[in-house]
C-alpha cells in the first residue's frame, strides 16, 4: 500500500486498479462516486445529508451537524437555523420524535422557509396541539 | 486527465475528516454528511429489513416496535434517526414512527429502537401497529 499526504492533489479520476474507478472529479469539483451495483454512479454532494440535529424536551440542541442554533418559537415548534446556507429553498427536511409516543413531526413550514432557516413542528396526536418534545432532524439538498 | 489509484482516502490533519466542496462555493464535510445506517423494514410478516446498510439484526420488540442492531455503533445516544411509514390499509391517517428507548437501556449507541403508530384525523387516539414499510435513516457520530 502506497500512502500520498499532501495538501492538494490534483487529480480526474480515483482508481483501485487500472480497471476499476470509484470516483470522477469533474471540472466544477463534483464528485461521481460508482455504485453498489456497479452499473451506475451517484453524485457524492448530493448524496450528503447537510445538516442534522438532535434536541431535546426542553427544546435545545444535544448534537447536530451545520446548526448555528435552534429557536423555541412557540410551543413545539422549533426554528433551526444553518449554519452553511442551502442554494435555494427547495431542501427537503425529514423528523422523528423521540421519546413520546404521540409527536408527529411537521417539518419545513413554508411561512418560515428561508435558505438558513426552517421551522419543525411536533404535532401530539392526542390532543392536536404542538407540544415540546425530543426531535431528530435531516435536511438535504444544495449547498450555496 | 490524472489517475490516483488509492485504496484509502483520510483527512491529513484529522483522519476521520474530509471537507468536500458542495454544490456551489460552500465546503462541507464527507464524514457528518454521510448517513450511518438506513433500512427498509417490514414488521408484518418476517419482522425483518427488506434491504439495510450498516444493520447487523433486526429484533421484533413489541406490535410497531423495532429494535435495528448496528454493525457499526455510533459514538454516543445523540444520533438522529428519522422515518417515513407507507400503510395501504388505513387512509387519512396520521403515520409516524418514534426513535425511543431500547429495553431497559436508554437511548443506545450500538442500536436504535422506533415505534410505529398511526391515528386518524379528526380523532384524538393513535395506535401501535406493525408496519410492512418503514423506511429509516441514522445521521451522527460513529464510534
Amino acid at each position: 500500500m502506497s500512502t500520498i499526504v499532501g495538501t492538494n492533489i490534483e487529480v480526474t479520476n480515483l482508481k483501485y486498479d487500472s480497471d476499476t474507478t470509484s470516483m470522477i472529479i469533474s471540472n466544477t469539483g463534483q464528485v461521481s462516486v460508482k455504485s453498489e451495483g456497479q452499473a451506475n454512479t451517484t453524485n457524492l454532494q448530493q448524496g450528503l445529508t447537510k445538516a442534522w440535529f438532535t434536541s431535546n424536551s426542553s427544546m435545545a440542541l444535544t448534537d447536530s451537524f451545520n446548526i448555528a442554533s435552534v429557536t423555541d418559537v412557540s410551543a413545539g415548534q422549533l426554528g433551526v437555523t444553518t449554519s452553511t446556507a442551502f442554494a435555494n429553498t427547495t431542501y427537503s427536511s425529514t423528523g422523528s420524535g423521540t421519546g413520546d409516543s404521540n409527536i408527529n413531526i411537521v417539518a419545513n413550514w413554508n411561512e418560515t422557509l428561508t435558505t438558513t432557516l426552517t421551522r419543525f413542528g411536533m404535532l401530539k396526536i392526542s390532543n392536536q396541539t404542538y407540544t415540546d418534545t425530543g426531535t431528530c432532524g435531516h435536511m438535504c439538498g444544495d449547498l450555496a | 486527465m490524472s489517475t490516483l489509484v488509492i485504496d484509502t482516502i483520510q483527512g491529513k490533519t484529522t483522519a476521520g475528516s474530509v471537507n468536500v466542496r458542495g454544490e456551489g462555493s460552500a465546503n462541507t464535510n464527507l464524514q457528518q454528511g454521510l448517513v450511518k445506517a438506513w433500512a427498509m423494514n417490514n414488521q408484518v410478516t418476517t419482522h425483518s429489513n427488506l434491504d439495510s446498510f450498516n444493520v447487523a439484526s433486526v429484533t421484533d420488540v413489541k406490535t410497531g416496535g423495532t429494535t435495528e442492531n448496528f454493525t457499526n455503533n455510533m459514538a454516543n445516544g445523540n444520533y438522529t434517526g428519522t422515518f417515513c411509514s407507507g400503510y395501504t390499509t388505513i387512509d387519512d391517517a396520521s403515520l409516524y414512527a418514534v426513535k425511543y428507548n431500547a429495553p431497559n437501556t436508554g437511548i443506545a449507541s450500538g442500536s436504535i429502537s422506533f415505534t410505529w403508530y398511526y391515528g386518524s384525523h379528526g380523532t384524538t387516539s393513535k395506535q401501535a401497529a406493525d408496519c410492512s414499510h418503514i423506511g429509516m435513516q441514522v445521521a451522527g457520530d460513529l464510534a
